[in-house]
């Protein structure tokens, strides 16, 4: 899961990368891009976001932010924001809960990267020295500004496990309470899954685009990632396991990041570990400046 | 009295002044004047040949799968706005996601074979337009020329799948995974992004390309499933594989002998069987999108 991490930072770091160089340029070319049309500095601004998912695993994430910002500089804005994040197990964790169910393991590992996220809250730092305009077929002049974004915070977290069924079915007599399967298809009983509830620091980066559409107005389109701590058992007996013994035999994996790097990748030969979860959103947002 | 003809006389204390150097054009005071502020194009395509190397290309969506590689493009702008290109080169890693090994190792599920077929190679023609000219200054002083590029190309590729996952030797050393050629599909290609111009002779080019093609594993290094079949039987039988008689395209070296590390190619048959049946006996088909990163610098004659 690190190496997921690492691929949307570097994703973040790359669209948000500057590009440094000087042209002598002419006086108008000067002149062009700083007398800007729509300043921002010392104005607040109230926005509202909406977050998709880039890429999903096991869960899909759409998170709902608002957001108060205000802008010391042209170059510089301060932004506080919060919300509730919709989550879920996709289908690919019921798949995989549908799958595992019937298989007979004495003890069992859990999947990384299942906690999602709920109601969370940012401060950050907004960096946009980028200011704009380009030059759309019918010639009408698009004013934007690009961004990097960095900040922290807290969330509210939860997991529900797609392999660590309570009610676990070892023998042909037991009755399949995790995953059943009747006329209507194979449901998974998420309620019989471990569940669990932790408050968590979030950090989170984005880039971004800013296009002003009037002075008062702007809607933003960025990348963003949430990252926190993963945490999950291995080791469980699986056959023992209980709603008042949930991870019997059990212990958290050990948390120590980046086994990728600096190794062979021994695939199933790797020991479980947890690091940080990272989820991949793209948002779009609508801003009003004052 | 007649007013007097022609431009107005400026004083030698105005002329001096910064504030009041004349360019041609536009009233510059209003900042959305659309022609000078982006139309005036520092540096002209129309006739250029680009040469591009992507030097580092990662995958995006490598849900199942995780690619890096490296491509070269060749531009040849027919019009400003207008280009043809070829784009090749290969992924020097292409592997299965732990996304992947999480889900076999954890779970015991792993996705069906086509939807985790790699991509090796890949050579496409297209087209390219920059319909989206544009500038911006970053802080206040330097000013960066750009153009969105939107591109689509079509071609030919190589593809492999996994076969035989590392696994610990009986002297606790690790195995190698192996991997097969799974055979040539075309290609299909759309991609949008930046060109940043760096003068008159260089750009930087970040976009984001997806690569589309169809993946059916009908056959691993040339062998159908007929061939693996048998050769899965005499390997079962105890006999050599290298004696079975094979298809003219199946490569069944590949299936004998010894890698170089010493372990024996013949454990790759089984894998190998189990891809091209499928479930049933049915080879998977699936669609496959590649989204890469494409972040490299060109050269403009």
């Amino acid at each position: 899961m690190c190496l997921k991490t690492l691929q949307i930072f570097g994703l973040l770091a790359v669209l948000g990368w500057g590009t440094a160089w000087a042209d002598d340029g002419e006086l108008v070319e000067r002149v062009a891009v700083r007398n800007r049309l729509f300043e921002v500095a010392q104005r607040w601004e109230l926005g509202l976001h909406a977050g998709a998912p880039l890429l999903t695993f096991l869960t899909d994430t759409y998170n709902f932010n608002l957001s108060v910002a205000y802008n010391p500089t042209e170059w510089l804005g301060i932004e506080l924001r919060g919300g509730y994040a919709l989550s879920f197990n996709n289908a690919t964790a019921a798949n995989a809960a549908a799958e595992f169910y019937p298989r007979v393991v004495e003890r069992l590992d859990e999947l990384p990267d299942t906690w999602r996220m709920g109601f969370n809250g940012l401060l950050g730092v907004r960096f946009q020295p980028i200011y704009g305009k380009l030059s759309l077929v019918a010639d009408v002049p698009v004013h934007f500004q690009l961004y990097l974004w960095a900040g922290g915070g807290l969330a509210s977290l939860g997991r529900t496990s797609p392999t660590l069924c309570l009610a676990p079915k070892t023998s042909a007599g037991d009755p399949a309470q995790c995953v059943v399967t009747d006329a209507t298809g194979t449901q998974v009983r998420w309620e019989h899954y471990l569940s669990e509830q932790r408050l968590a620091p979030v950090v989170s980066l984005a880039v971004g685009l800013r296009l002003f559409i009037a002075q008062h107005h702007a809607v933003s389109l960025e990348v963003r990632s949430w990252s926190y701590t993963d945490s999950f058992y291995v080791n469980v007996l699986r056959g023992e396991v209980s709603p008042s013994s949930p991870t019997r035999g059990g212990q958290l994996a050990p948390n120590r990041c980046f086994p990728e790097l600096g190794g062979p990748k021994t695939g199933d030969l790797a020991e479980p570990t947890a690091c940080f979860t990272t989820l991949g959103q793209v948002e779009l947002g609508y801003v009003v400046l004052f | 009295m007649a007013e007097p003809s022609g431009p107005p006389q400026r004083s030698a204390d105005q002329a001096s002044t910064p504030a009041t150097r004349l360019v041609s054009g536009a009233p510059l005071a209003d900042p959305n004047v659309a022609v000078h502020t982006v139309e005036a194009k520092a540096d002209p395509d129309q006739g250029a040949l680009e040469v591009v190397l992507f030097p580092l290309v990662v995958q995006l969506n490598g849900k199942f799968t995780q690619h890096l590689g490296t491509m070269g493009a060749l531009v040849w702008h027919l019009h400003e706005n207008f280009a043809l290109q070829i784009t090749g080169g290969g992924n020097w890693s292409a592997a299965e996601s732990s996304f992947n090994d999480h889900l076999a190792n954890q779970a015991w599920v792993q996705p069906q074979a086509a939807t985790s077929l790699l991509w090796t190679w890949g050579v496409m023609g297209g087209v390219e337009v920059a319909p989206v000219y544009g500038k911006f200054a970053l802080l206040e002083d330097t000013l960066v020329h750009f153009e969105l590029v939107l591109s689509g190309a079509a071609g030919v590729g190589g593809t492999s799948h996994q076969l035989k996952p590392v696994t610990r030797r009986i002297d606790e050393t690790l195995s190698a995974a192996s991997f097969g050629d799974t055979g040539t599909r075309f290609l299909g290609s759309l991609g949008a992004g930046l060109r940043i111009r760096l003068g008159r002779s260089f750009a930087l080019r970040l976009e984001v390309r997806d690569v589309v093609y169809t993946a059916r594993v009908s056959s691993v290094n040339g062998c159908s499933g007929a061939d693996l079949s048998a050769m899965d039987a005499q390997l079962e039988a105890g006999n050599d594989p290298a004696s079975t008689p094979v298809s003219a395209s199946c490569q069944r070296s590949l299936f004998t002998g010894k890698t170089g590390a010493g372990d024996p190619r013949s454990t790759d048959i089984n894998f190998a069987l189990n891809l091209v049946n499928g479930d049933h006996g049915v080879p998977s088909s699936d669609v496959l999108n590649n989204v890469g990163l494409y972040l490299g610098a060109s050269f403009v004659f």
